[in-house]
């Protein structure tokens, strides 16, 4: 079965289950979890497209989920702005941090590019801590985040706003459907694969991956504006590494580089936190472990496993980054077999 | 009609730290002309693939492409006007099918990159293109097959569809026949030939017996310098190349 | 003065630190994210056996041997597995470790946070050049430079030493020679994650142990180690005491920006010299 095919059907279960969730239960808790879940979800496939698509690995991307975060916060809190305006001035600032971040990031490859990510975000965590205190609200955050205004109708009430997140959450998954299939999509896909054959063929490999850090950063501005919606508060922590690296655990469980698979790994993620704090309060360090097992054994994750098993002859390797992780060779030096 | 200059190479240079991989390289590329590049491991044959592709930029002298001054342009910019290359390594997409390597060739040479919400209309346009190289490299029964898992063979042909599809007017081929088996050589050589038709082409070959019946016109090179030029069959008589390939296997 | 004696000593406990993680990428390529779970592990380690037997050098040992131990069983169970996978799988991997370490912490040690007594014989002022030094701060330093020392003289001097520095530059051709390339790793991310233990064990009787040490000192300690140059030990201690005097100078001059200050050093670093201010390629000491 070829993988739109796959994606076809996956999409008709995912839609059946959002659909029947809000009339199965009333239980006010798991709806706002099923939010969760969708706001993360949202987050995670942004994430993926540099992530699993482009295949470097970004340990910055918590930068642009508090970004659009704050920026909505502040919107509606600050400037008075209506909710969707204030969601769209999220977009655009998780963009244009994406956009800042690249013009780091993307000058040097493999761990330094990680470092170059996570430093960056991090700055950005202790600046919104202390020296920027007076606009985040630092360390306490920004509490009373309000909720859409769409129509007068009540987006505090949990069932209301769940249907406005599914709906999101359903034209995010659209465009990363669109765009993983385009022209553009594949020439991405072709860069992390082998970026001297793209930029041979013609393609400006370093235009595409600025591209791609931006799309990536618009979606998790979207996210961060509608994690702050949901919890009705902000605060530091959206941009503290660690988050960067939660979205990167559920990316890799539920499938990098698949369309699907992010959002599966956020459920995992979610659904195994939810059972295992059931009877452990260690279910943090066990996801870990669950984790660390499924990059050495399993790392096409759940979906990307799934997916070689019904459809085409995929070989087993997953995500493989465009750059290999390594360091920088001195300028001009030849390097071994690169160039011939 | 004068034929035109396809590449013009002014006092081209390229080092790496203390070492001089290509000194001085001065040549007049003529359009429409098969040259064959032949010279000892390490005269420079590949690092001057490299540089008129573009991968080594802040190399010395300058390049001309049909009269345009590429020397300050980077691979992706030199590709678009028209200068194909081939690698001795193949480079492919290997996770990607073989219709899925070609197209991602393919679509390149048509347009920019395109709002997604035309691909489907655009695609098919494609089609064509695509089918006709399957056809010409022998890869159709490949079509759907995974680019990593096929043989080595089939690999170079693939590599070799890559370059041409964005059907680049100069051709830049490093070993296209390296590594292929002794039965795959004549389809090779031919698939090479094919290629050259109405193209400017350099072509490096350790393969004597090909690059001497593909080539019309000969460079050597030796320690970054071209040593001596000429059509095959005075070069396969002249001193100077015997001396340089002295020790060194001349039949590969 | 006192702020010169706070900065090299924070210097010296960064040395101790950012050394086990260069010594680790210099040998193995890895960026072990979980360097500061380790450390932290060193510093409970060193808290418990202290309260237990009431001895610091005891306290010492145990942190330095059993986070080492636990670093060599992370080599052997959960990278060596990697090593033929692109780098990134390492990366993320280390990170994995974070979490469970900080879980297997909180389990045997509780949420809070702990304080571990000064060793008597090391508490104490003394006075220097008109200021009031602990006596302890001039312990973290000459520690730090009997550790240098040491460090120094095994790389460049031991057969060990010797080993390492050639299953690092060419881990296939000692693997043929038929030396073991594999426990040589092992060795050396143990001897790596057993400064960190250390490194946590002598900062102990100076900060409060608690859980965010895991996430908190790797930045510092990655700050130290691209500045020095990844792999480059002499660079290590160079950056270590520059990061640690502009800490210092900064906590008492301008603390608001201390940490922008050393933020701003590492991503300028990484841009315009990534092997580091120190050294003029990345290679082992």
């Amino acid at each position: 079965m070829k993988t739109s095919r796959q994606n076809a059907a996956i999409a008709a279960c995912v839609a059946a289950v959002v659909l029947a969730v809000p009339f199965c239960t009333q239980n006010d808790f798991l709806l706002n979890l099923s939010i969760l879940i969708m706001v993360w979800s949202i987050f995670a496939v942004g994430f993926d497209l540099v992530f699993g698509l482009l295949g470097m690995v970004s340990f910055g991307h918590a930068a642009f989920l508090g970004t659009g975060g704050y920026a909505l916060a502040l919107a509606t809190q600050r400037y008075g702005l209506s909710f969707e305006a204030g969601l769209g001035l999220a977009i655009l600032a998780g963009a244009a941090c994406a956009w800042i971040f690249s013009i780091f990031a993307l000058r040097v490859s493999g761990i330094f590019f990680a470092l170059v990510t996570l430093a960056l975000s991090q700055l950005m965590y202790i600046l919104a801590d202390s020296k920027l205190r007076e606009w985040t609200g630092g360390a306490d955050g920004l509490p009373g985040i309000g909720r859409p205004e769409l129509a007068g109708i009540d987006f505090f009430d949990t069932v209301n706003f769940y249907w406005y997140v599914a709906a999101v959450f359903a034209l995010v998954i659209a465009l990363m459907a669109m765009l993983r299939a385009s022209p553009f999509g594949r020439a991405v896909a072709g860069v992390r694969q082998n970026e001297i054959r793209a930029s041979q063929l013609g393609y400006n490999v370093q235009r595409l991956k600025q591209i791609t850090f931006l799309v990536s950063g618009a979606i998790g501005g979207l996210a961060g504006g509608l994690l702050a919606a949901v919890l009705m508060y902000m605060n530091p922590q959206m941009l503290h590494w660690t988050t960067s690296g939660d979205v990167i655990i559920m990316t890799l469980l539920g499938g990098a580089g698949t369309l699907w698979g992010p959002v599966a790994g956020v459920l995992l993620f979610e659904a195994l936190k939810e059972w295992l704090s059931g009877w452990t309060p260690y279910w943090y360090g066990i996801l870990g472990l669950v984790f660390i097992l499924a990059t050495l054994y399993f790392p096409q994750g759940v979906l990307g496993a799934l997916q070689a098993r019904w459809g085409r002859s995929r070989p087993a390797s997953p995500a493989s980054p465009a750059d290999g992780g390594t360091a920088p060779a001195a300028p001009l030096a030849p390097r071994e077999g690169s160039l011939s | 009609m004068s034929p035109g200059i396809a590449l013009q190479c002014d006092k081209v240079s390229v080092a790496f730290g203390a070492l001089r991989a290509i000194e001085d390289f001065s040549y007049a590329f003529e359009t429409g002309r098969v040259y064959g590049l032949i010279g000892p491991n390490g005269a420079g044959k590949t690092t001057l693939l490299n540089v008129l592709a573009g991968h080594l930029p802040g190399h010395g002298g300058s390049i001309r492409c049909h009269g345009t001054d590429i020397s300050r342009l980077r691979a992706y910019e030199r590709a678009r006007h028209g200068i194909g290359r081939s690698f001795q390594i193949t480079k492919i997409f290997p996770e990607m099918t073989v219709l899925e390597n070609l197209r991602i060739a393919a679509q390149i040479s048509h347009s920019r990159l395109l709002p997604f919400w035309l691909a489907p209309r655009y695609d098919r346009r494609l089609a064509s293109t695509i089918d006709g190289m399957l056809e010409l490299t022998d890869l159709a029964p490949w079509r759907d097959t995974v680019a990593g898992t096929l043989s080595y063979g089939l690999q170079r042909a693939l590599e070799l569809g890559l370059t041409l599809l964005p059907d680049p007017r100069i051709l830049l081929l490093d070993e296209p026949l390296a590594g292929v088996g002794h039965h795959e050589i004549g389809a090779a050589t031919r698939l090479v030939r094919h290629a050259a038709a109405g193209r400017t082409v350099l072509l490096i070959e350790h393969n004597m017996d090909v690059i001497m019946t593909l080539s019309e016109h000969i460079v050597v090179l030796s320690n970054g310098r071209k040593v001596a030029e000429g059509p095959p069959d005075a070069i396969r008589d002249d001193a100077t190349v015997r001396a340089v390939y002295l020790g060194e296997e001349v039949a590969a | 003065m006192s702020t010169v004696i706070i900065g090299l000593s924070l210097g010296m406990l960064l040395f101790l630190l950012a050394s086990g993680l260069t010594l680790i990428f210099g040998m193995l390529g890895v960026i072990n994210f979980a360097h500061g779970a380790l450390y932290m592990l060193g510093a409970y380690l060193a808290f418990d056996v202290q309260l237990r037997t009431g001895s610091f050098i005891a306290g010492l040992a145990a942190a330095t041997a059993g986070v080492g131990l636990a670093g060599m069983a992370m080599e052997r169970l959960a990278l060596r597995p990697l090593y033929s996978r692109p780098h990134f799988y390492q990366l993320i991997l280390t990170f994995g470790f974070i979490l469970v370490i900080s879980e297997a912490v909180k389990i045997v040690w509780g949420l809070g946070y702990q304080e571990t007594p000064m060793p008597a014989a090391l508490a104490g002022t003394v006075e220097l050049a008109g200021s009031t030094i602990p006596v302890y701060r001039l312990f973290v330093i000459a520690f730090g430079l009997l550790v240098s020392a040491a460090l120094f003289f095994v790389l460049e001097k031991s057969t060990f030493g010797m080993l390492v520095r050639a299953a690092s530059s060419d881990g296939e051709m000692v693997r043929i020679l038929g030396l073991p390339a594999a426990a040589i790793r092992s060795a050396v991310f143990g001897v790596g994650a057993a400064l960190a233990g250390l490194a946590g064990a002598i900062s102990a009787p100076l900060f409060p142990i608690e859980l965010g040490m895991a996430t908190n000192t790797i930045i510092d300690c990655f700050i130290v180690v691209i500045l020095g140059g990844l792999g480059n030990i002499r660079g290590v201690v160079a950056a270590s005491l520059l990061i640690g005097m502009v800490r210092a100078v900064g906590y008492t001059f301008m603390p608001s920006w201390v940490d922008i200050l050393t933020f701003a050093m590492l991503i300028a670093t990484l841009l315009t010299r990534p092997q580091g201010l120190f050294s003029r390629q990345a290679r082992l000491a």
